[in-house]
């Protein structure tokens, strides 16, 4: 059934068996779009990491070029207007997205026994989008970023205690400046998508490995959780 | 549904092209533009820089002068003022020539000495007359000039 080509390719990578489980594993009965939201969610942060690659290299994290490089980019550069918006637009489907995503975990209860390692690496993971959410806003060193970034490490201040120690060591001292914006600049583009990638290696290797839970009612029916039969065989 | 195998196989590969399909034209349009942003320095036309170093009535006639100007170079988001020097000279104060400051040779500031009515370079003793013949030592040609514009009193350098 196989043609030639795939077959010589086969022969060499042996990929349909590597990847074979992976990909041609059986879901429940009754999954429908409310399950495509967790690689969704992955397709826009894949966008984001070759999006932000390029604009990394017209940006610069510093307080005289930051807002001048970023007007650049997207007055002075061919296609960076293109990329940025891509880079913009995907961050703001990324976070809900994978609001959605958490949303229909919770409310089919997929969480449950034995899921609940899957559920908690998306916690974090929902932490590291929403960090990168706002160390990014921070980048285009506009006003709306200042100001958003005042109110947000302001907020952090607020702690009890340790408010201050908080807020200081997100900004890198005392008030937004210089080392808050490199700051920011390293933990969005190196430190954040590093953990992102590690930790949704492990959710997805953990969604593989555990299945898809079923959902908790097929077209009115409960369905067997044990009941892994595929949908389309 | 028809329980043909044979069917089953048409059906997954089908969609398996699909997907494959899909996938493809979202990567090809993603990477024709970031193609095209890496690659844009290449095609990029550099647009001359156009620098008054001074007025014409400043050059003395017949006497190379040493003129120190700042160029505003823009580079990407960055604009910096680089300064320069160049020895202008004129016969009519009308006609201007600008020389590179540099030596052919190797790049060393050279001097104009009024007594030889030389150029001379401190480095390995090259000369050149007022015109910027080579008269002796090591330099290969003649001292390299820096195009110009002469408007409405005004010595440009371009490029």
């Amino acid at each position: 059934m196989t043609s030639k080509r795939e077959s010589w390719g086969d022969e060499r990578f042996e990929l349909s068996k590597t990847m074979g489980g992976f990909l041609y594993r059986p879901v429940p009965r009754g999954v429908g779009w409310w399950y495509t939201l967790g690689s969704a969610t992955m397709v826009t942060f894949i966008l984001l990491v070759v999006t932000g690659i390029f604009l990394m290299m017209n940006y610069s994290p510093s307080p005289d070029h930051a807002y001048d490089s970023v007007q650049y980019i997207m007055t002075g550069v061919p296609f960076g207007k293109l990329i940025r918006s891509i880079h913009f637009w995907s961050a703001s489907a990324m976070v809900i997205l994978v609001g959605l995503h958490a949303w229909r975990t919770f409310f089919m209860a997929a969480y449950k026994y034995p899921r609940e390692v899957t559920w908690i690496f998306g916690a974090l993971l929902f932490i590291l989008v929403m960090g990168s959410s706002f160390t990014g806003y921070l980048l285009p060193w506009d006003q709306k970023a200042y100001w958003a970034t005042n109110v947000g490490t302001g907020i952090a201040g607020q702690v009890p205690l340790i408010g201050t120690f908080v807020q200081q060591v997100l900004l890198g001292g005392p008030t937004i400046g210089a080392v808050t914006l490199t700051r920011f600049f390293t933990i969005h583009v190196a430190i954040l998508p590093s953990l992102i990638i590690l930790l949704m290696g492990i959710h997805v290797y953990l969604v593989v490995k555990m299945g898809i839970s079923a959902p908790p009612k097929v077209w009115g029916k409960i369905v067997d959780e044990q009941d892994k039969r595929p949908s389309s065989r | 549904m028809a329980e043909n195998p044979e069917s089953q196989i048409s059906r997954r590969r089908f969609l398996g092209f699909v997907v494959g399909g899909i996938g493809g034209l979202v990567a090809a349009a993603l990477a024709v533009p970031i193609i095209g942003y890496f690659l844009s320095p290449g095609f990029r036309k550099s647009t001359a820089l156009v620098t008054p170093i001074g007025n014409t009535s400043d050059i003395p006639i017949g006497v190379p002068t040493k003129v120190n100007y700042e160029q505003r170079v823009r580079q990407g988001w960055f604009i910096t003022t680089l300064s320069k020097d160049t020895w202008v000279l004129t016969f009519d104060g009308k006609n201007f020539t600008a020389f590179d400051p540099k030596c052919t040779h190797l790049n060393c500031p050279y001097y104009w000495d009024p007594d030889k009515k030389e150029f001379l370079c401190p480095c390995h003793g090259g000369r050149f007359d007022i015109n910027g013949n080579v008269l002796g030592g090591p330099p290969p040609r003649p001292l390299d000039k820096l195009d110009l514009q002469v408007e409405n009193g005004q010595i440009l350098v371009i490029g």
